[in-house]
């Protein structure tokens, strides 16, 4: 064997692999998406459709804009907050205290959890008859409110004239914030990991300095801790992005695949093993792999800008 | 070389081991005597076990194995399976909702020659005409159901003395008992869009209004008067149900009922009323049974429509048991097999059983004898799940936007108009 191929052989393995069940689907993925694919002609020649599927999806399919609107506002709705409290929990919880590592292990919980299983206890908490939160609220003298319901949030519907289109544009509804709120529980505890493991990271001697120059501690997190910590951040705002657009099992748990909370996978879902209409979910696939390269390209390159001086 | 002839000797076992490994031996239409029935956890398939048994005590020499999966994403299994050419199963079973768009693929075996064939079939103990649901695809038989699911209406006997006859009655009744010290609601109906329940539940209150979605010439027909008065009566019912009323299927329904949160569930599924009965529930016996609302023609009589789909046995294309599988339909659906099924949870729809004098002291005979002699299927066309996608979104915006309904119904019908385009 020749030694310099050594490092070939070493990686042929998970080439094989990685090729067989990555690269070989999505190319077939791109292949089918050009028939029209239903099980009435599935062992028939495939009539070729050429881009119709993704001509369909885009003018067509009364759900794809939608959903894949409602996956971008999920986005925001919770990367954001996800990212601004996990950071606000770091900096809280990098001073020292008396019960600091109970804290940290309790925080850490929901990411311990199964996602389906997180979903499943808060269908149940939030039940408008029989769930925890309102029998609560009803204990302590407040309404119940209707977690799982498709009205939209007061906050917004009662604004005069723009309120209702405010809510059916931009998703302002229980039933979504709910989502969203599942969402953030289970993961701000990871944004927080993440970010106080970069904090962990920074040298202590340019806070020991700021200590000395009197810094406050607000000036301490604007100017030293926040620039610091930008490439960590941007690293949590990847994951977090590619994670939210592959949201799943939290959302059917919830909802099923109910067209007012329908996000583009649970679509995707919908139209492969629901309605059985392979060609158009191969053509949907492939879009959802370019929006996601798209995203996570972006948030590279944004990220990719934030080097400290 | 040695190695190279060790490794070729090792693939070659192997492969021997799993070729004879993988498949009983082929046995062509004659088959042989083990039936095997892909299934799901329900009781309609207990109830199939318990016939299962005794049709082996009665065929010696048969036997049926059940290879029983849970109901998350069952449907979906069977048409991949089906659709893929599995030969493990000789019998499937599978809503009729679906069944249209597996005829059409090719992977289901018609009945008519098994039932036409009198060596195979004594048509007249058989009595086909006593079974009222057939499920056909141009023209030929590929499904006689083992259970009928229909909706009813259920009330609470100790608050309402007499049950709606029309829609509005009912929405008056609703009014009437929401906010009670007796009950939370005053009446709920399964409206969870994204399954097949919500538009199965919007049928039967669209069609007493003489409406349809698609009519018996494959028109679309859903931008109507009579869809704008069925979307009416959701939008006037919608506020005596619960707020979340689009997070309701049907164990979110059954469990409103068995907590006594709502006054009238209606238009409900059969199943719930024995189901019920099996609970631990205080409000178990409370409930009364009838037939679901409707709208009162010119001559005073009650136009009632309620949907029906079944559950049911077919016939794998690729069995290689055909014959044997054929035995065991006969029996699944005959008289004797429908008298074992609903006595272990089955739903029996044959009426010569249903108007037996014998089943008269429960209410759920008489008033399933008059409702599967009202209820229709919806449209059998193999875009079938993709037309209850568009109707699902259009039962949500009813029930959860403020839209006019024109609108609504416009674009629905534009919808459906594209998807039947798509398959003529």
């Amino acid at each position: 064997m020749n030694k310099g191929n050594t490092k070939y052989y070493l990686i042929l393995p998970a080439a094989v692999l990685l090729i067989g069940t990555t690269v070989i689907p999505i190319f077939y993925m791109i292949y089918t998406s050009l028939f029209r694919l239903d099980p009435v002609v599935f062992n028939r020649a495939w009539p070729f459709v050429g881009f119709q599927n993704y001509i369909d999806l885009i003018t067509k399919d009364p759900m794809f804009w939608s959903s894949l609107w409602r996956t971008l506002t999920f986005l925001i709705y919770t990367v954001t907050p996800q990212i601004i409290v996990g950071l606000f929990l770091a900096v809280l919880l990098y001073r020292e205290f008396k019960g600091k590592r109970f804290v940290q292990t309790i925080l850490l919980f929901p990411i311990l959890a199964t996602p389906i299983v997180v979903a499943m206890v808060w269908k149940y908490f939030f039940d408008f008859d029989t769930g925890f939160l309102n029998l609560f609220l009803k204990k302590i003298g407040f309404n119940p409110q209707p977690w799982l319901s498709t009205r939209g949030l007061p906050l917004f519907a009662n604004i005069p004239f723009i309120g209702q289109w405010l809510v059916d544009k931009f998703n302002l509804t229980y039933a979504f914030r709910t989502i969203a709120f599942v969402n953030f529980w289970q993961w701000t505890p990871f944004c927080f990991l993440v970010l106080y493991s970069g904090m962990t990271s920074l040298s202590s001697e340019i806070y020991e300095a700021a200590k000395i120059d009197s810094a406050s501690s607000w000036q301490t997190f604007r100017y030293i801790t926040f620039p610091l910590l930008q490439r960590v951040i941007w690293a949590v705002v990847f994951i977090r992005v590619i994670d939210c657009l592959k949201v799943y099992a939290q959302i059917w748990v919830l909802f099923g695949n109910a067209e007012i909370t329908r996000v583009i996978n649970i679509h995707l879902y919908t139209l492969g093993f629901t309605t059985s209409d392979y060609g158009m979910t191969s053509a949907l696939g492939v879009i959802i792999i370019m929006l996601i390269s798209l995203l996570v390209g972006i948030t590279i390159k944004l990220g990719g800008k934030k080097d400290v001086q | 070389m040695k190695k190279i002839t060790s490794i070729l000797l090792l693939l070659a076992i192997t492969s021997l081991v799993f070729a004879a490994g993988s498949k009983e031996a082929t046995q062509g239409e004659e088959g042989g005597k083990t039936i095997t029935i892909l299934c799901v956890t329900s009781p309609e398939t207990n109830a199939l076990k318990v016939l299962a048994k005794k049709f082996k005590e009665l065929n010696p020499g048969y036997d049926v194995v059940f290879n029983e999966q849970g109901r998350l994403g069952y449907f979906t299994n069977v048409t991949t399976q089906l659709v893929g050419g599995t030969d493990a199963f000789d019998l499937i079973q599978d809503n009729t909702t679906y069944m249209t768009e597996l005829a059409a693929a090719g992977t289901l075996e018609p009945w008519d020659k098994y039932l036409n064939n009198p060596k195979l079939t004594d048509l007249k103990a058989y009595d086909l005409a006593d079974l009222p649901i057939k499920l056909k695809y141009k023209g030929k038989i590929y499904c006689i159901p083992t259970d009928l699911s229909s909706q009813v209406y259920y009330y609470r006997k100790d608050i309402i003395s007499k049950p709606a006859d029309t829609w509005d009655e009912l929405i008056a009744l609703a009014k009437k008992n929401t906010g009670t010290a007796a009950t939370k609601y005053g009446t709920i109906l399964t409206a969870m869009t994204g399954g097949p329940e919500a538009p199965k539940i919007f049928d039967v209150v669209l069609w007493s209004f003489g409406g349809d979605v698609i009519d018996k010439d494959g028109n679309v027909v859903i931008n109507s008067e009579a869809t704008k008065k069925a979307s009416g009566i959701y939008r006037a019912l919608k506020p005596y149900m619960p707020e979340d009323v689009t997070t309701y299927n049907y164990p979110k329904v059954f469990d409103a009922m068995k907590s006594g949160l709502v006054a009238q569930a209606v238009p409900f599924w059969n199943a719930a009323w024995n189901n019920i009965k099996l609970t631990d529930s205080k409000f178990k016996d409370k409930y009364g049974i009838t037939l679901v609302p409707g709208v009162r023609q010119k001559d005073g009589s009650i136009r009632r429509t309620p949907q029906t789909h079944g559950w049911g046995l077919v016939m794998n294309a690729k069995s290689h048991n055909k014959l044997a599988a054929w035995k065991f339909l006969v029996y699944a659906t005959s008289k004797e097999g429908f008298e074992i099924r609903g006595k272990n949870g089955g739903s029996i729809f044959r009426p010569s059983i249903l108007n037996d004098p014998k089943n008269s002291n429960d209410p759920y005979f008489s008033v399933m004898a008059k409702t599967y002699s009202l209820a229709k299927m919806e449209p059998l066309v193999p875009y079938y799940t993709k037309m209850h996608e568009i109707l699902n979104q259009m039962v949500a915006d009813i029930l959860t936007t403020n839209k006019p309904i024109e609108d609504i119904l416009a674009r629905t019908e534009k919808d459906l108009k594209n998807l039947k385009a798509k398959y003529e």
